[in-house]
């Protein structure tokens, strides 16, 4: 059976999405790392329409000073919308949403972070939602925790996330802007795979304690494919340096 | 006892280099009996020691006894404030530059070192809780005139230097050049000419970004002496 | 308080040098003092957007949304559209720029571009009605600085033209003129109704040198810098003198003279870029490769 809301097919005849995914299909991931000049790190992170660039500064000197932590760097997020990612355009101020995502954001990617190599300075994260399509703060950490090793942090992990959520009695990974409208769940979730712990965890709607274990573990999987990704567009660089030497040299 | 990567490849945070009893030199941290990378780096494996050198960062951890090159951003009667690429801004006592003490009712510091000038300088003191101290007098320290300055990624200091500074005694042999390099990223070029300062510079560009991959020596080595034959052919 | 950016301290040493390149008609950068840097435009790239563009001059890159809504119009203008120019320089884009407020500096870059627009007539406002007096499109067009390399101005002003031009409104039918109802028919949409294409050029002075295009380095040791304004028909439509130097009349007309000179092409180049380069979905592709 279809199941349709609000005139949209979410999940057609077939169990297809309105986008044509199975349930647990990623929509198109492309990650590049390193993409501005001027920030000490940066990464550029798609999730299908979804488009996130972030940048990192620091350490460096906190201001104002009173913040500063004697055992430890702090971390600073600023999760922001462009007024043009959405619909409707959003006002330039940070809206309440966005103060919220920035510090939960803040807190799924600290926990990877080994900041008491750094006292008395700041490690600020900037993301920017260039296009909204669903699953913004996930790509907002996938980018981040990037854009944080490529600054040279020293990190127990990389951070990854993905959204999960219900629509109807289907289990669905990786919610376009379409489904997390009009699904009966959303469930974002990031985690630190090498130490298996969960550093984001929100959800809206309503599922049963069963869906809720599916749901866990379908985005356990999710984040295992991205983590993979993430990892190897860290290396890509180095790789196309020694490419590029290797044709050279045979020239 | 298990590894997962061989010497020098490149390993980024999260990679599980190893499993079993290995000694860690830097770079990576203990999670049960896996050794974990923590930076973007090459991974160097020698018998039961694991080290990680970092690829990235934009910023320099001060050591005491390093030597960098500073700039002068602000002054007090007694003190230059020197940007050594550090979260935090050194500080060099009047004394520790001129080599005694200073009258600050008498003299105003800023006729030695303004702001915007470079120095060479030893790191004397730092610890956790205060901001680095530096001094800038004795042999090799002291404000910087003339030449020019390249600035790299403090991480990549140990391959410009090369084992015992090997790396860039080949660069001084080659092209006769004063060079001073500081821990911080920060390095200090002065040749018989432009030229040749250049071609310092593009070497030590090329160190940075080829430093992860095996054969560096003998590619710089071939770079300079490639470069030297060409400015000679310039010269005549 | 409005936050102002702060200066980054250039090393004497360093400022000898660029000052010595520039004496034999040098740059840092290997430019020629009144060359710009490349200049690369993406159009139309974002999907929820009417209009968009990202531009690359040199390493700086700016990012420009157009979004158009329904509005009232001004009670003086009745039967004229509205548009607003707004630039965000966030953290994304240089270790100087803060959260908060926008600074004095992004609101500078804002209304020159804002009066550049005005002044050259681009965009056809009295066909931008729907309901005179009642119902006006309203076009506003998002400067967002992504990295900066410098000259953010000429950026954004590209960034904003190349938008505007690759945007669109969509086509509406009057439901209820008393009422002011209207509603989207389709799919349908048509160009922004434009008429004219102004670009600016940025001048910096560095003690006795002029250079056009400065990079970030070159504005953190300039004394004064100079926008000058061209609408298609090559006459000045805005002029905007910044820093806290001063310009000789002879740099002016220097400046002048060059910008006339050099108008054209850029022109051509904007027009060239944005027919030929690939948009949407594809324009990332061609992103990622950069």
């Amino acid at each position: 059976m279809a199941i349709e809301r609000n005139g949209v097919i979410l999940i057609d005849e077939e169990g297809r999405r309105s986008d044509g995914r199975k349930w647990d299909e990623l929509r198109p991931i492309h990650i590049k790392v390193g993409v501005l000049r001027r920030a000490d790190g940066s990464a550029l992170v798609e999730m299908g329409k979804t488009k996130v660039l972030a940048s990192v500064y620091g350490p460096r000197e906190i201001h104002p000073r009173h913040l500063a932590l004697p055992d430890k760097a702090i971390l600073r997020v600023a999760y922001r919308m462009a007024t043009f990612s959405v619909t409707e355009r959003k006002k330039p101020q940070p809206s309440r949403r966005e103060i919220e995502l920035s510090k939960v954001i803040k807190e799924a990617l600290a926990p990877a972070l080994i900041l008491d190599e750094f006292p008395r300075t700041a490690i600020e994260v900037y993301a920017l939602v260039l296009q909204a399509d669903g699953g913004t703060r996930v790509a907002s950490i996938n980018a981040a925790a990037l854009a944080l090793a490529d600054a040279g942090i020293p990190m127990k992990d990389l951070v990854t996330a993905i959204a999960v959520g219900r629509i109807g009695n289907y289990i669905v990974v990786d919610l376009n802007d379409l489904e997390d409208k009009y699904g009966d769940a959303d469930m974002p979730i990031a985690m630190i795979p090498v130490t298996d712990e969960i550093t984001l965890l929100q959800m809206d709607g309503t599922m049963t304690p069963e869906q809720f274990d599916k749901c866990l573990e379908a985005a356990k999987r999710a984040i295992l494919e991205i983590y993979d990704l993430q990892k190897e567009a860290l290396r890509y660089r180095y790789l196309q340096i020694k490419k590029e030497l290797m044709e050279e040299q045979s020239k | 006892m298990t590894i997962y990567f061989k010497n020098m490849d490149i390993v980024v945070p999260g990679d599980i280099i190893a499993r079993g009893d290995y000694k860690i030199i830097e770079g990576a941290y203990k999670l049960g009996d896996m050794i974990v990378a923590e930076v973007i780096g090459i991974v160097y494996i020698k018998d039961k020691n694991i080290k990680v050198v970092p690829l990235e960062g934009s910023y320099y951890i001060p050591k005491v006894g390093d030597i960098i090159v500073g700039k002068i951003v602000d002054y007090n009667p007694v003190s230059w404030s020197v940007d050594i690429r550090a979260p935090y801004l050194a500080r060099l006592e009047a004394s520790d530059y001129l080599g005694r003490p200073i009258d600050p009712s008498r003299e105003n510091i800023n006729r030695f070192l303004d702001v915007g000038d470079l120095v060479i300088a030893k790191v004397a003191v730092t610890d956790r809780s205060t901001n680095p101290q530096l001094v800038a007098y004795g042999k090799g320290l002291g404000k910087i005139t003339g030449g020019k300055i390249v600035y790299v990624a403090p991480p990549k200091i140990p391959r410009i230097l090369g084992r015992n500074q090997s790396m860039i005694k080949m660069i001084r042999d080659i092209t006769k050049a004063d060079i001073k390099v500081g821990n911080n990223g920060v390095i200090w070029v002065k040749a018989r000419n432009k030229e040749l300062e250049e071609l310092v510079i593009g070497t030590i560009l090329k160190i940075e970004r080829e430093s992860h991959i095996p054969g560096l020596t003998e590619r710089v080595r071939e770079f300079l002496v490639n470069g030297m034959k060409k400015l000679e052919l310039g010269d005549k | 308080m409005i936050p102002e950016i702060k200066k980054e301290i250039i090393s004497k040493l360093e400022e000898e040098h660029i000052l010595a390149l520039l004496k034999d008609g040098k740059r840092i950068d290997g430019r020629g003092l009144f060359d710009f840097r490349n200049i690369e435009i993406l159009p139309a790239l974002l999907e929820k957007a009417e209009g968009s563009a990202l531009v690359r001059l040199g390493d700086t890159k700016v990012l420009v949304g157009v979004k158009v809504s329904m509005a009232k119009p001004f009670p003086d203008t009745p039967n004229e559209g509205v548009f607003v120019v707004n630039a965000e320089f966030n953290p994304l884009a240089s270790p100087a720029f803060e959260l908060g407020p926008p600074s004095d500096y992004a609101i500078e870059v804002a209304r020159v571009v804002d009066r550049a627009i005005r002044s050259a007539e681009m965009i056809k406002l009295d066909e931008l009605a729907i309901i005179p007096g009642e119902l006006v499109w309203m076009i506003n067009i998002d400067i967002y600085a992504i990295d900066d390399d410098g000259n953010l101005i000429d950026a954004s002003m590209i960034g904003a033209v190349a938008a505007l031009m690759s945007g669109y409104l969509p086509k509406i039918e009057i439901i209820d003129e008393e009422k002011g109802k209207v509603e989207v028919i389709s799919e349908e949409k048509y160009p922004i109704p434009l008429q004219n294409l102004p670009i600016t050029f940025t001048f910096a002075k560095i003690r006795d040198f002029m250079v056009l295009d400065p990079n970030h380095i070159e504005e953190n040791i300039m004394d004064s810098r100079l926008t000058i304004a061209l609408n298609s028909q090559n006459e000045i439509c805005a002029i905007q003198k910044g820093e806290g130097g001063g310009f000789k009349f002879e740099d002016i007309q220097l400046a002048k003279d060059i910008v006339l000179k050099k108008a054209d092409s850029i022109r051509n180049l904007i027009v060239n870029q944005l027919a030929k380069k690939p948009r949407g979905e594809e324009a990332w592709d061609e992103l990622r490769r950069l």
